[in-house]
């Protein structure tokens, strides 16, 4: 039964994953995922090693390894959290298949230990991206002993199941508190508040590293001392995996104990907050007249009603929009500054405005809006299919609401960096331009992979956002156009000034723009009518 | 009002839908009988414009659906068998967006919405997201945004499906309606007691294939529509 059930969770990660869904009958190949997969690993791989490297060093020669353990372990499990949390939460209470197995001859502790398994993956993925490189940096200035090679490894393996049991704390009081506010749009707009603080914590902690560790390694007594007594565990932890035994004994008990705890909790509530019915107090319509608008305003409307009502969408393809804004915001309070760290080098402005784009362009791609808007549609997408409505409207619909919610926090953070760097004339009139029409090439861009890759029947939106092959696919192909304007530039940076290149860009992405427009518009239309 | 010359549909080897023709006038009941995986939601998706198919025609009030889908869709109506409508609306957000792409007009919708949400008993629970929504009342809200638009032509896949008795015996009061303000019903039921009270035809298909249509008296003879459907499933003699 056990195995049944853990090959059913997996064959519906993989085919969400690696399957596209339609009456075509079409698949996509399997290894261009797992490479996009093992690149994105990779690169966080890498980001973790760079930050081990900078610490390590210090700490080990201040001989505080366990307080580097310690830190590394903390970050890891702060990201395990981070990346598992709202699984946990529409994975194990939300799942759609939640009652058909509940109506099964299978113990709901069971059914839990499944879908806890799958998150565990998930878990231990974040953190062995961190965890790994932590380890690597410590054979480099570190002097690990032959228990340490035994004691690590299972450290990394061992670490998630910490995470996974915060995540399902966490996860369990989402499920308490979510279903009882009424309006989905609210719980959204609550979602994306507690994911932007906790990633804002994240990316202040991150940027303040440097002063951190200096700081820790000019107190390093009196921290040691602190986390001794007021954080043992954080210190057995970071002990343990420096290599001591009776530490790593106590952690295994720790985290055994704590995991187990939690499952038992959770088993004895499944039920209950799986299908249970919470008391909300029932909004009693009251009769008034009813607005009558245009077939392309519903549709519209319609977007944007899935939109702010679905955490996951709301949760994943939103970032780009906050983290636009607080450029925006830094550039004004700190662009001096910047602008002052440089201004000794002649014509760097034109530089600056160039690689300003860039930096407005990635973050645009944090907004993969149109990428899985029709996975979304999932079970209802013969609505779209059986209404009178032209393919083209309900295709641009889904762009629009791109262009709405991305363009102009694009543009304002472009027009802001714009003022601040003074570029020469046509690069300031092309830098807000540029990232009206890369938001754009990403819009178009996300919807046709969407349409070649669509896979309507996953059982919960977390899953159909996040774990989107689609999406996956959009966002890494927005990376090789961004990567290939940055070698085109440094390379023909002599001889082309910045207000040329940005136009020559804005123009490429622009006309690639209207052809993909115009695919859609023609044979996307029948593949949307055909799925 | 509905015409199906000669449909064929596969899926991969596959014959779905083979050679079928229907031909449902104005004023019509028609009831489409068929055994799970006979054809019949195949059939009606292609009706709809769902669904593509490989050979015939299909034409809605003389439109061809194939050269001109978005006429054809404008006239009909269609209910499916599984309601999923969009859980991130309200009722009464749904009901504005299918009266907003059908272009109905500010006192039509007003009107039409108030009607028929006092006649299923839904106008009290049209402020609630349809996620709250028992499957009764989708479907109930199903059916009133298929009326909203006035259609020529409802289609409807096992329309009785989940609901009350008392939504059950307003449908039909409502089809017959539709159907002497010359407008046409198409619909699959398994409810063979339904079929022979309500219909003024029938259909029954088999692997693909019409077996037998005509009038209720015509197909049944002097049994039970339910006794000639069983004969006919046993036997299988091509119409």
């Amino acid at each position: 039964m056990f195995k049944a059930l853990m090959k059913k969770q997996l064959s519906e990660l993989m085919a969400l994953m690696f399957r596209a869904n339609s009456k075509r009958g079409n698949s996509t190949n399997t290894a261009v995922y797992i490479v996009i997969m093992v690149v994105l690993a990779g690169l966080m791989a890498v980001i973790f090693f760079m930050l081990s490297l900078a610490m390590c060093a210090p700490l080990v020669e201040a001989g505080l390894d366990w307080l580097y353990f310690a830190m590394t372990v903390g970050l890891s499990t702060v990201l395990g959290i981070f990346g598992s949390v709202f699984s946990t939460y529409s994975g194990v209470y939300e799942a759609k298949d939640n009652e058909l197995l509940l109506s099964l001859p299978i113990k709901p502790g069971m059914i839990l230990i499944v879908r806890l398994l799958a998150i565990y993956v998930m878990t231990f993925i974040f953190e062995a991206v961190a965890l790994v490189p932590a380890g690597i940096a410590y054979m480099i200035f570190g002097d690990p002993g032959v228990l340490w090679f035994v004691i690590f490894p299972v450290m990394v393996i061992l670490l998630p199941m910490l995470a996974l049991a915060i995540s399902c704390i966490l996860g369990w009081l989402l499920a308490l508190i979510i279903p009882r506010i009424n309006s989905k749009s609210v719980k959204s707009l609550i979602t994306l508040l507690i994911s932007v603080v906790f990633l804002a914590a994240y990316f202040v902690f991150y940027s303040r590293i440097n002063t951190l560790l200096q700081y820790v390694v000019t107190n390093s007594e009196s921290i040691g001392e602190t986390v001794k007594g007021g954080l043992y565990p954080l210190y057995c932890i970071g002990r343990a995996a420096e290599g001591d035994p009776l530490s790593f004994a106590i952690v295994v008990l720790f985290v055994v104990l704590v995991f187990a705890l939690i499952y038992v909790l959770l088993s004895r509530n499944f039920i209950k907050i799986a299908v249970g019915k919470r008391s909300v107090s029932r909004a009693r319509y009251v009769k008034k007249p009813v607005k009558a608008g245009s077939a392309d305003s519903a549709l519209l409307k319609k977007e944007f009603s899935h939109y702010i009502s679905s955490t996951p969408y709301m949760l994943n393809c939103s970032l780009g929009s906050v983290l636009l804004i607080v450029a925006a915001v830094a550039l004004v309070i700190k662009g001096g500054d910047i602008v002052n760290m440089f201004s000794e080098i002649e014509g760097i402005e034109g530089v600056m405005a160039v690689i300003a784009c860039a930096c407005v362009a990635f973050i645009i791609t944090m907004n993969p809006i149109t990428a899985p808007s029709i996975t979304l549609e999932g079970n209802t997408l013969w609505l779209l299919q059986s209404l009178p409505v032209d393919g083209k409207k309900v295709l641009m619909s889904k762009i629009r609401l791109h262009m709405i919610l991305t363009a102009p926090a694009a543009f304002i953070c472009s027009v802001v960096a714009m003022v601040v760097l003074r570029p020469e004339p046509l690069a300031a009139v092309m830098m807000p331009l540029f990232s009206v029409a890369f938001t754009l090439f990403c819009a178009s861009l996300g919807l046709i992979v969407n349409l070649f890759m669509p896979k309507l029947d996953w059982t919960n939106e977390t899953v159909a956002v996040k774990q989107s092959g689609s999406v996956l696919v959009s966002m890494l192909a927005e990376y090789v156009v961004l990567i290939a304007f940055g070698v085109l530039y440094f390379v023909t940076v002599a001889f082309v000034s910045a207000g040329i290149f940005l136009l020559i860009s804005t123009l490429s992405v622009s006309v690639i723009s209207v052809l993909i427009i115009r695919f859609l518009f023609t044979k996307g239309v029948k593949m949307l009518a055909e799925l | 009002m509905l015409r199906i010359e000669n449909l064929t549909k596969t899926y991969g080897d596959k014959r779905a839908v083979d050679d079928l023709s229907l031909h449902i006038q104005k004023g019509e009941i028609y009831g489409f009988i068929g055994h799970n995986g006979a054809g019949k939601t195949t059939t009606i998706k292609a009706c709809c414009g769902i669904l593509g198919f490989d050979a015939g025609e299909i034409y809605v009030d003389g439109i061809s659906i194939k050269t001109d889908p978005l006429s054809c869709k404008a006239k009909i109506a269609y209910i499916p068998d599984n309601p999923d409508l969009y859980d991130f609306m309200t009722g009464i957000k749904y009901l504005g967006f299918i009266a907003d792409i059908f272009g109905v007009g500010k006192n039509e919708r007003n009107e039409r919405i108030g009607k028929y949400s006092d006649m299923f008993e839904l106008t009290r629970d049209l402020a609630q997201p349809i996620s709250a929504y028992s499957h009764g009342m989708k479907q109930k809200l199903a059916i009133i945004s298929a009326l909203i638009h006035d259609p020529k032509l409802v289609i409807m896949d096992e329309p009785f499906v989940g609901l009350d008795p008392k939504a059950s015996h307003l449908l039909k009061g409502l089809m017959r309606d539709i159907c002497l303000g010359g407008g046409a019903i198409f619909f699959s039921t398994h409810v063979l007691e339904v079929a022979e009270k309500l219909c003024d035809k029938v259909a029954i298909i088999k692997g693909g294939r019409l077996i037998r249509s005509g009038t209720m008296e015509e197909v049944r003879g002097d049994s039970s529509l339910e006794e000639v459907f069983l004969e006919l499933e046993d036997g299988g003699s091509a119409f």
